[in-house]
């Protein structure tokens, strides 16, 4: 067995159960084209969950509008233009991983789209045998789009820089490079088409959102003269409350909390807020 | 002919599944686009949304917000302050002249020098007042000179003239004087003008100096001591004492206090705690970012400033390029 049968033959393990899905603009043009004709309920069964989800994320969006505003006024406002996400989103590509230790996953474009209530991410590579190339095997692999979901943005607690995490949803398998049609090219995809979501984690990018929140109000001290300051802070806690897409905008509303000023051991210097 | 093989959140490939009633997509489509029309039209009549400005950007905070951390940071500026003086002399003398049958007469004069050592005072703001007028916002807020406390040495000398001087020669008594700076409240009025600085929003104070009066009222121990300056004095030159009030005299030296100026530059510009990143790290590089503030508006409750924010071209680059 070749090192690249060895890899079809190890990935032949049970398939993750089926969950979610929730594809949303990228995502509800999944084509699984693989299927013939008698196993097209997996297509009907991904198109209806997201569509199922598209409408369900159309009906908040709906429902907060008629009540007055899709957006809150009283919370804080972040809104960022998908093109700007997607080419910062791009400043992390290409990227190479190998996946479940058997397939190295080379993505080299990333694409962002902020419609329905729901933040996608959909990235384009291709997808072959991680191992080194033998007897010309380096030159199967395929064109691979990886759909994820941004589903939580969190502020980092040591930057306070906006984040927004990204889960794999789904993934599409599609045209095959030189010898993919090959009897062991055709199983090293179809194995690779079994992969489960979990080891799909690594590929996904990090979309930092370029907006700091300042997690406190600080003010140097001044020691000497006749006016003087004490360093003293406040501490502001932060809290996203809320993600939508929606507008060719992702937004997200921060609850803003301040605490009480406590006076800080800082070293004197010339005060100052911020 | 290319092989595609896809899987869908953990789909597995295309093995037979139970039968199960068809969907009717075409309908969950047309419901989706129903949908997104009615949200395309509520979006169209959105004030608040028709209040952003352009930008790539946007960063809204909400007037309430913004006033509370105005409020709070203005309070807490204040609130750290303390006046501290010392090294301060005043200094008082006068002739005691006394009309008698036989005329004015003059026993000596007095020389007072109160020599401060220390003085010290906190501010305490009180509830602070803000008003939103456009891209300024008013503020007026009462601080009290409070918490303070003084210590001065009062150093009087005696120098008797004429007849005194047989009953009543030269002294000079120096007691230590402590005391309470008197509260005082003064009303700080000025404003913020926002302005968008390094992609932050931020409040440029607008106030003028604030001068206070440190004004130190004696403890009644003090005056105590004062008052024995005299009594310790033989009965005759207490008699002669008697013609100069001492109280008044150091009273009046004090109650013009010491005059201290408040500079504005003290209150700092105030960040609104929501800002653009001038720089971005990503996979261990740090891209520079280039950014173009693009509007300032106050609308609907909310305060909001956007930015068209570019990646610089040079850095666009990923790092398994490098």
């Amino acid at each position: 067995m070749n090192r690249l049968d060895a890899a079809v033959s190890a990935a032949q393990r049970p398939a993750a159960p089926l969950l979610l899905a929730a594809l949303l603009p990228f995502a509800a043009t999944l084509a699984l084209t693989a299927c013939r004709s008698d196993r097209a309920p997996e297509r009907v069964i991904a198109q209806e969950v997201a569509l199922t989800r598209q409408i369900e994320g159309l009906r908040q969006l709906v429902a907060a509008a008629e009540r007055g505003s899709l957006v809150p006024s009283d919370r804080v406002v972040i809104a960022v233009e998908e093109e700007l996400v997607r080419d910062v989103a791009q400043l992390a590509l290409p990227r190479e991983e190998v996946v479940g230790g058997r397939y190295r996953v080379r993505l080299e474009k990333v694409d962002v789209r902020f419609r329905d209530k729901w933040g996608s991410v959909r990235l384009d590579g291709r997808v072959g045998p991680a191992g080194p190339a033998e007897d010309g095997e380096g030159d199967v692999f395929a064109d691979l789009t990886v759909f994820g979901l941004i589903d939580a943005v969190d502020v980092d607690p040591a930057s306070g820089v906006l984040s927004a995490r990204v889960t794999p949803i789904g993934f599409e398998v599609g045209k095959v490079g030189m010898y993919g049609e090959s009897a062991t090219g055709r199983r090293l995809l179809e194995a690779f088409g079994r992969t489960r979501l979990e080891d799909l984690a690594s590929l996904t990018v990090p979309v930092r959102l370029p907006v700091r929140l300042e997690q406190q109000i600080s003010l140097g001290g001044l020691s000497e003269g006749p006016v003087r300051l004490h360093p003293a802070t406040v501490p502001l806690k932060l809290a996203v409350a809320d993600v939508s897409a929606h507008g060719q905008r992702l937004w997200v509303s921060v609850e803003v909390t301040s605490g009480s000023w406590v006076e800080a051991a800082a070293s004197p210097r010339d005060g100052g807020g911020r | 002919m290319a092989l595609a093989v896809a899987a869908v959140a953990g789909l597995a490939g295309c093995s037979p599944k139970p039968s199960r009633p068809p969907v009717d997509l075409e309908a969950l489509e047309d419901e989706r686009d129903v949908l997104r029309e009615r949200l395309a039209e509520l979006r169209g009549r959105d004030e608040r949304l028709r209040s952003v400005p352009e930008g790539a950007v946007l960063i809204g905070v909400p007037v309430a917000t913004a006033t509370d951390l105005l409020r709070q940071a203005t309070s807490g500026f204040l609130g750290q302050v303390e006046l501290v003086l010392g090294g301060l002399n005043v200094h008082k003398e006068g002739t005691v002249r006394h009309r008698t049958f036989l005329g004015t007469v003059s026993p000596g004069r007095y020389t007072v020098d109160v020599s401060v050592e220390r003085v010290r005072a906190v501010l305490q703001p009180g509830e602070p007042r803000v008003d939103f007028e456009g891209d300024r916002i008013g503020l007026e807020v009462p601080v009290t000179l409070a918490r303070g406390e003084g210590r001065a040495t009062v150093r009087f000398k005696w120098d008797a003239r004429g007849v005194s001087q047989a009953v009543c020669g030269d002294f000079e008594a120096a007691p230590a004087v402590e005391g309470r700076v008197r509260p005082e409240t003064y009303r700080v009025k000025g404003g913020f003008e926002l302005s968008i600085q390094d992609g932050r929003l931020v409040a440029v104070p607008r106030f003028r100096d604030l001068v206070v009066r440190l004004v130190v009222e004696p403890s009644e121990d003090s005056w105590q001591a004062v008052a024995r300056i005299v009594e310790a004095q033989p009965l005759q030159c207490r008699t002669a004492l008697k013609m100069i009030d001492l109280r008044e005299i150091l009273g009046d030296v004090l109650a013009r206090g010491f005059r201290v100026r408040i500079p504005r530059s003290i209150l700092k510009p105030i960040e609104v705690p929501a800002g653009l990143e001038q720089s971005l790290s990503v996979e261990g590089r740090d891209y520079v970012l280039g950014i173009s503030p693009r509007g300032l508006t106050v609308d609907e409750g909310m305060l909001w400033y956007g930015a068209d924010v570019r990646v610089a071209e040079g850095d666009h680059r990923g790092p398994a390029d490098r």
